[in-house]
């Protein structure tokens, strides 16, 4: 007589654990919260899209009043209808420079946006371009309930990585320890098994219910989401993968904690504190670390260097603006005419300026927030709580680093709006002043509105986004791994005496 | 004969390594958060101060110009952290510090501490107020099975029971041990060190120690709310392996899921208008000043109003002009963001009425609001800049529109005009003065009290040796 | 070949000697009694025969399978009776006993499975009800089918008779000597010198890990094995 096959336990195991009512029951609770977090995530979601084609209606709008008003203006002065003021004549270059060039930067969700809320809730996906916004764009953003944004959204993304541990950990932890809080565990151990191929058996016979019910759940979820599966198929897959991961990664710890046949109760503690451990203690703890010996530059500070800056400017702008003019082959002829150009033609010269002083505490910011997102993403490496739920970020287009891509590529666009439209404002300068008194309404130094480019940000494509978590994606196999062997290995004694 | 009992019952717990060796370690980890947000906020109000004494001299040395200019130069106006924002900083890391006070607009406040925030920054972030709600209860838990359903199966209980102890008598201590040791090493520390700080700071008065004592109050009594549940639950359960999972998927669903479903749910069921919709609203209905026909408007509207037939004869034109722009912008904020901010409170109120369903949305309410760091608390700075906003540069136009000006012509005005307007001084409402949105979280902490108190009166009765 | 063989096998806890140079010999169909207080080692030397304990001297083989080498071999011969046995509630007695029988390495079927469970002693009425329902002495009855189903060589019975009605015990005893009559050795550790006197062969008594006294049983009337076993534990 032999020990008994695996595959035997392995059967006998399967069909009684799909008996199970507490299976099914946290099946169905994680089926209920996967579909809540990505059904109400596209809600959002949706409700941003619907934002951002507002902005481009009110973009096309704008360009078509504006074109509107110059044919209008172009109209001889009448008694009823005089001189337009500067900053209301689209057919004057300067006006036109300051008050009319005003286009939309636009972040759309991309089909996987479901998966993950990430930086969605506090990161503007709509920025508002105009030339002479320092460094391209005011540091707005969308408000959101605070209340919401502190506690965090219940979004796929949280149900996978804090939820779903819990549900396989209580399933483990119950289904594996029957037999201990039971007192049968002597009488299991006396037969011709091992404890390996016994609890190998049951936690193989739990996975095979539990990994193709939550990836079907994970579907369905997004499905119902209206998430378009077939066009995300790659992206999906890879989220799966890592879905799969992930379980095998807690599996790993069940296994860990169960190789000694603890009771229910205190293999649930030890799961409550490792997962406590995982989710909070160790992130808390590194972020409190980071932010020790890294703090953020201040924002208060940063207000300050920018009043700073602009007094000072104010104080110099007739020196800064001769300076400017007498640098300029084309406009050194002009100099004398540096302290008489108008407020929309000063700032062509004094914003790239006011940008050069504050460059300093632009770049600390930007090279301290880029420091951030590599010490999370290399915590997500120790953490996989927090790697798993960067990588659903990264595939879902909602992670940080799309962000600061959205950002540089709107910062990008107005210096591209600046290469059209400065050129033509300081042109102006080497012309005849304005006569006071005109035959039409509007300036006509711009007599049709400029057909200025669209805003274009270089996508990456499912291919590059899939590459970027595949690091993350092999260590998490390689710690799962190594976990369920040490699991594994340690499950080599009966704890019945 | 109660006390007695009390201490052996206490001395129980600690004698179980992992039980109260939980408890210790997130009574540090409480206590380190507290500390970390108390000298992260010394450090920023400590800027926050300099800069806006540099605001004010700025505003005070601009020298001399035309009032509306000054009124475009303005200030930038700070809201400091409330007094309680290192026991619960609410939504504040997600809230604007600064807001702009120019002429024509009423700005967002912007600059939000965890505007960049990494992923890491963001899940790292906890707050005793977030790990005793959260956390929490998890520990109480585990004390309470430790010291109740571990007895049973041992068979401890029954021996107790049988040796003439009232049965009421054995439920109270033990609750009262388990909330002694929680309330006495989570919630007592900190609030200590928050009175010790804001004494040292002279910060303390009246409203701060009432805030202090009744955020006290209120997590202790969550405390009790949790012992008791852990009790009962331990005493009813037919065995301690059900009794563990029970009390670990009520965990789960007051402090993990429920709370974050209440907030989705309420934020999807009353969603806030987008920012996107706001100021483009704002932006089209406020400034009346960007087309000429919307000039002739103004022009007509002046002319009525100071009862003239020709802009000559009004003193200043242009400022009268501005005036009538900036108050028809004040009507348009009012309509628009009244609303708005209207509905952020009315989804605080419902997220404070399904503190019903788990008192740890009850106890994440209510904290906020104790602790002046809520929305309806921000609201409070964000109306108050505003008024003193719309003061400042409603003061400047009234200078302008009394001195005579037309065609280029330009008033100016130095320090003896901008002197006139005070510093902005920004101080928190007292509690209960505003209409808190958060009131039902603390009739439903209540309730919770009323019907643990309740199971755990009735689980006491029918215990029999 | 004997169905047990236990060598000058000691074991010790820290500084208590729990079993010290204990030698014993089972032939098949032999029921032998191992007495003693609590604590004189009679579960330890269980544990050991089962390798949940590693003895640190000594040599143990079931069947002639080295039990120190082979633990899992040496289990699959041994039929093992707990002082409680515990069943799976929610599974019915055939569905149990094929569980175990599963985990001792063989498959039955149902025919079998009832065919075991009868010469367990448990009535047919039972077959399919959940176990959660069994008395003590049911459950015994399964535990004894399990070590049926295993053909063990050796049956261990850790205070078999604790708890049981005079009825059950009686059962029990009727097992024993079935068991006994088909070939296999019987170990049990037990108090119940009665039982002893009933079913045993030889009798062992075991005093702080010694084993001090060895005699046929039938050499003992009932109050003579009494004297000698309170003898034995005063000396």
């Amino acid at each position: 007589m032999s020990a008994p096959a695996f595959r035997d336990l392995f059967i006998w195991e399967w069909r009684h654990v799909g008996r199970s009512p507490l299976l099914w029951s946290i099946v169905f609770v994680l089926l209920a919260s996967f579909t809540w977090g990505a059904a109400t995530t596209a809600f959002k979601h949706d409700q941003q899209t619907a934002a951002l084609e507002r902005a481009r209606a009110d973009d096309q709008a704008l360009i078509a009043n504006i074109a509107e008003r110059a044919v209008a203006y172009r109209a001889k002065i009448t008694e009823d209808a005089g001189q337009v003021a500067y900053w209301q004549d689209p057919t004057n270059v300067a006006g036109y420079s300051e008050y009319f060039v005003r286009r939309h930067a636009l972040k759309p969700h991309l089909p996987l946006s479901p998966l993950a809320t990430g930086v969605s809730d506090l990161a503007p996906s709509r920025l508002e371009i105009k030339l002479n916004t320092p460094f391209g764009f005011n540091d707005t953003y969308d408000f959101e309930n605070p209340r919401g944004l502190a506690l965090g959204r219940f979004d796929f993304a949280f149900a996978v990585v804090v939820l779903l541990p819990i549900g396989l950990l209580l399933l483990c932890a119950l289904l594996i320890t029957f037999e201990r809080d039971r007192g049968m565990l002597r009488l299991v151990a006396a037969q011709a098994v091992g404890p390996r191929r016994w609890i190998g058996a049951r936690m193989a016979a739990i996975l095979a219910w539990f990994i193709p019910a939550v990836l079907l759940a994970q579907v369905v979820a997004l499905a119902i989401a209206g998430v378009p599966l077939g066009e995300v198929a790659a992206p999906l897959g890879v989220s799966l993968v890592l879905t799969l991961l992930y379980i095998c990664f807690w599996s790993g710890i069940a296994l860990f904690v169960l190789a000694r046949q603890p009771t229910a109760g205190a293999a649930l503690g030890m799961f409550g504190a490792i997962w406590a451990l995982l989710i909070i203690g160790l992130p808390m703890a590194v972020s409190a670390l980071v932010a020790t010996f890294d703090p953020p530059p201040s924002a208060i500070e940063y207000v300050d260097a920018q009043r700073r800056v602009r007094d000072e400017i104010d104080a110099q702008r007739d020196a800064l603006l001769t300076h400017a003019l007498g640098a300029r082959p084309d406009l050194a002829a002009h100099v004398h005419r540096a302290t008489s150009l108008d407020y929309a033609t000063r700032l062509s010269f004094l914003v790239p300026e006011i940008e050069r002083r504050l460059s300093p505490q632009r770049v600390a910011m930007e090279h301290h927030r880029v420091r951030q997102e590599r010490v999370a993403l290399a915590t997500g490496f120790l953490l996989p709580t927090l790697g798993t739920e960067s990588s659903f970020a990264a595939l879902a287009g909602t992670d940080p680093e799309r962000q600061r891509r959205f950002e540089q590529a709107a910062r990008e666009y107005q210096q591209q709006l600046r290469a059209c439209v400065y050129p033509l404002v300081q042109a102006e300068i080497t012309r005849p002043p304005t006569p006071p008194i005109r035959e039409t309404r509007g300036r006509l130094n711009l007599p049709e509105p400029l057909d200025l480019p669209e805003f274009g940000m270089t996508e990456r494509s499912n291919a590059e986004r899939i590459r970027n978590v595949l690091p993350f994606a092999l260590w998490l196999t390689l710690v799962a791994a190594v976990i369920s062997i040490a699991g594994w290995r340690r499950a080599d004694q009966w704890q019945v005496t | 004969m109660i006390l007695p009992l009390l201490r052996l019952e206490i001395a129980m717990l600690r004698r179980d390594r992992r039980a109260w060796g939980a408890l210790l370690a997130l009574a540090i980890v409480v206590v380190l958060s507290c500390v970390s947000i108390a000298v992260e906020n010394v450090r920023v109000e400590a800027t926050k101060g300099d800069v806006a004494a540099a605001e004010r001299q700025r505003w005070l040395g601009q020298g001399e110009k035309d009032p509306h200019s000054a009124a475009h130069y303005s200030i930038f106006a700070f809201k400091r952290a409330p007094a309680l924002s290192a026991l619960d900083p609410g939504g504040n890391p997600f809230l604007g510090q600064t807001v702009y006070l120019e002429a024509h607009h009423q700005n967002d406040m912007l600059y939000r501490p965890q505007q960049n925030a990494s992923p890491l920054q963001r899940i790292g972030f906890a707050s005793p107020a977030a790990l005793i709600a959260g956390v929490a209860p998890l520990v109480v838990f585990l004390l309470a099975f430790t010291l109740v359903a571990q007895e049973r199966e041992r068979g401890t209980t029954r021996l107790a029971l049988g040796a003439a102890i009232h049965p009421s008598m054995l439920v109270i201590t033990k609750m009262l041990a388990v909330w002694a040791s929680t309330a006495g090493l989570l919630v007592l520390p900190v609030a200590v060190m928050t009175l010790g700080q804001l004494t040292l700071s002279g910060q303390i008065d009246g409203d701060t120690l009432l805030r202090v004592f009744a955020w006290s109050a209120m997590f202790a009594g969550y405390l009790a709310v949790l012992a008791a549940i852990g009790i009962a639950i331990s005493l009813r359960a037919s065995n301690a392996r059900l009794a563990m999972t029970m009390l670990f998927g009520l965990w789960i669903a007051f402090s993990l899921a429920l709370p974050r479903a209440a907030s989705t749910f309420v934020d999807t069921a009353k969603p806030l208008p987008s920012s996107q919709a706001i100021r483009q609203q704002m932006a089209s209905e406020a400034p009346a000043f960007w087309s000429d026909e919307q000039a002739q408007r103004n022009k007509q509207e002046l002319l009525a109003r100071h009862g003239v037939s020709r802009l000559e004869d009004i003193p200043n034109p242009r400022m009268a002009e501005l005036d009538l722009m900036e108050r028809h912008s004040h009507e348009v904020f009012d309509r628009i963001l009244g609303p708005f901010y209207d509905q952020v409170e009315r989804q605080d109120r419902w997220f404070a009425l399904l503190g019903f369903v788990s008192p740890t949305i009850a106890i994440q309410a209510g904290s906020a609001t104790l602790a002046g760091t809520d929305f309806s608390h921000h609201r409070h700075f964000i109306d108050t800049a505003e008024r003193y906003r719309r003061d400042l540069v409603n003061r400047m136009n009234a200078d302008g529109m009394a001195h005579r000006a037309h065609g280029d012509e330009r008033h100016t005005n130095d320090e003896r005009l901008w002197s006139q307007i005070p510093e902005f001084v920004y101080a928190g409402p007292a509690l209960g003065t505003l209409s808190m949105p958060a009131w039902p979280a603390f009739g439903a902490l209540l309730v919770w009290l009323g019907v643990a108190a309740t199971v755990l009166t009735i689980t006491a009765r029918e215990l029999r040796p | 070949m004997t169905a047990l063989q236990l060598d000058s096998v000691s074991i010790s806890f820290g500084p208590l000697h729990a079993v010290a140079d204990l030698s014993i010999q089972l032939r098949p169909g032999e029921v032998y009694a191992l007495l003693g207080p609590n604590g004189a080692g009679k579960t330890t030397t269980l544990n050991m025969i089962l390798g949940f304990l590693r003895p640190e001297r000594g040599s143990i083989a079931v069947a002639g399978v080295d039990a120190l080498t082979d633990p899992l071999g040496a289990r699959a011969r041994i039929g093992y009776l707990p002082e409680t046995v515990m069943l799976h509630p929610t599974l019915s007695a055939i569905e149990n006993l094929t569980y175990f029988a599963l985990l001792a390495g063989r498959k039955i079927d149902v025919t079998t499975a009832r065919r075991l469970l009868d010469e367990a002693g448990l009535q047919s009425s039972a077959h399919e009800r959940h176990s959660g329902s069994f008395s003590k002495g049911m459950r015994q009855k399964v535990g004894v089918a399990i070590a049926l189903a295993k053909q063990a060589n050796l049956l261990l019975l850790d205070e078999p008779t604790s708890g049981l009605d005079a009825s059950a015990a009686n059962d029990l005893s009727n097992v024993i000597r079935t068991a006994s009559s088909r070939g296999i050795a019987v170990l049990m550790a037990t108090h119940d010198l009665f039982r002893v006197k009933d079913v045993a062969h030889r009798l062992g008594i075991l005093r702080s890990g010694q084993l001090v006294e060895e005699r046929d049983a039938a050499t003992l009337d009932p109050v003579a094995l009494e004297q000698l076993y309170l003898q034995r534990l005063a000396s």
